[in-house]
């Protein structure tokens, strides 16, 4: 006979819930990942009576494994370049351009998710964490508007995007993590006119 | 005694081999572009000043697949630079284009993280599947205003007079 922690189970399936919620308004919104979200609804709901460490494993794989962190920047006016041709007509940018400032931010989501057994007497708890932790890409926006002041002669200038992922795992069925991440990483310059 | 023993190595042994790390790194860059590529919705004319949204018509999608591979659990990236010059290059030539507009970097896993067994070895390669999408736009002239066109007019035909004079 198993039992389950229930505050704790309804605590992070409400965490998991808020994150799914977010998820579905946020920018990068993918099927895998909410097809994750409610494996591990399920996975915790049905925690209430029987464990399923396989299960979780899969969750965590699907949470933090299977699908895309995306980094976009919408709804700013002003551009974002990669790459050295910074106007249209291939005009390279002026050597003597000012920099004002940077701007850093992380899109990223991480998932972890962990089962641990004890026993007291003859009742036997299995405990499921599942946390996870997105930064969505209206941070990176909002990052670059307060940057460039909302001025229409302010440019930032990637020289390149950082990505990455990885999946750590102690025992598959006892804890699962992943994180994969997306980098804006820009110089904020003041761009003069002319060509 | 000695069968404890073994259980316990045994079962050491397999934790050991059922846990792993992997993962993969790399810097999307595009030193090359003849294009501008804005990961916004702005871009700048060859003037500096920024296109208006009214003048930018898109024309198709850029789309860019890319693996990146690592080593030593992903501290030794074997493919630290993903360029994605030439195909922007390539497609926005295709389909006429001017410059890539909202330019959007996706990460993701690939399958090589998963295997648990072997990934806790250090020259297990962990990959990075890089997804690149864009907008292909193409800009168009902006529109002469009243005021310009009315002088340009009065100047032809000053200059249409000038030559009619012997």
């Amino acid at each position: 006979m198993s039992k389950s922690n229930g505050s704790t189970h309804g605590r992070y399936l409400r965490t998991l819930q808020r994150h799914t919620v977010q998820r579905s308004r946020g920018a990068n919104t993918d099927e895998f990942t909410q097809l994750g979200a409610r494996l591990a609804d399920r996975a915790l709901m049905r925690n209430e009576s029987r464990c399923s460490p396989v299960g979780l494993a899969l969750t965590a794989s699907l949470l933090a494994g299977c699908g895309y962190s995306t980094l976009e920047i919408k709804q700013v006016p002003n551009p974002v370049m990669l790459g050295p041709v910074d106007r249209i007509g291939g005009g390279q940018a002026a050597v003597a351009e000012r920099t004002v400032g940077t701007v850093e931010r992380e899109v990223s989501d991480f998932a972890a998710v962990s089962v641990t057994h004890r026993t007291e007497g003859n009742i036997k708890y299995t405990e499921t964490k599942t946390t996870r932790l997105s930064t969505f890409s209206p941070a990176a926006a909002a990052d670059v508007l307060r940057a460039t002041e909302g001025r229409g002669d302010r440019t930032v200038r990637v020289d390149g995007v950082p990505a990455g992922t990885y999946v750590f795992a102690m025992d598959p069925t006892s804890f699962v993590m992943g994180d994969r991440w997306v980098t804006l990483r820009g110089r904020v310059t003041e761009v003069r006119r002319g060509p | 005694m000695v069968r404890d023993v073994l259980r316990s190595a045994a079962a050491i042994g397999a934790l050991l081999c059922a846990s792993g790390c992997a993962g993969a790194r790399t810097n999307v860059v595009a030193p090359n572009a003849a294009y501008p590529i804005s990961m916004s919705q702005g871009v700048r004319d060859a003037d500096g000043r920024l296109v208006a949204r009214d003048r930018l018509t898109k024309l198709a999608s850029l789309e860019s697949r890319a693996t990146a591979w690592s080593m030593l659990y992903s501290y030794v990236p074997l493919t630290p630079e993903t360029d994605i010059s030439d195909v922007v290059n390539a497609q926005v030539k295709a389909a006429g284009g001017d410059a890539v507009l909202n330019l959007r970097v996706m990460a993701g896993n690939c399958a090589t993280q998963w295997f648990f067994g072997l990934n806790v070895l250090p020259f297990w390669p962990g990959c990075l599947n890089v997804r690149v999408e864009g907008d292909i736009v193409k800009v168009t002239r902006p529109a002469r205003s009243r005021t310009a066109a009315r002088g340009a007019s009065v100047s032809q035909r000053l200059s249409a007079s000038m030559e009619a004079v012997p």
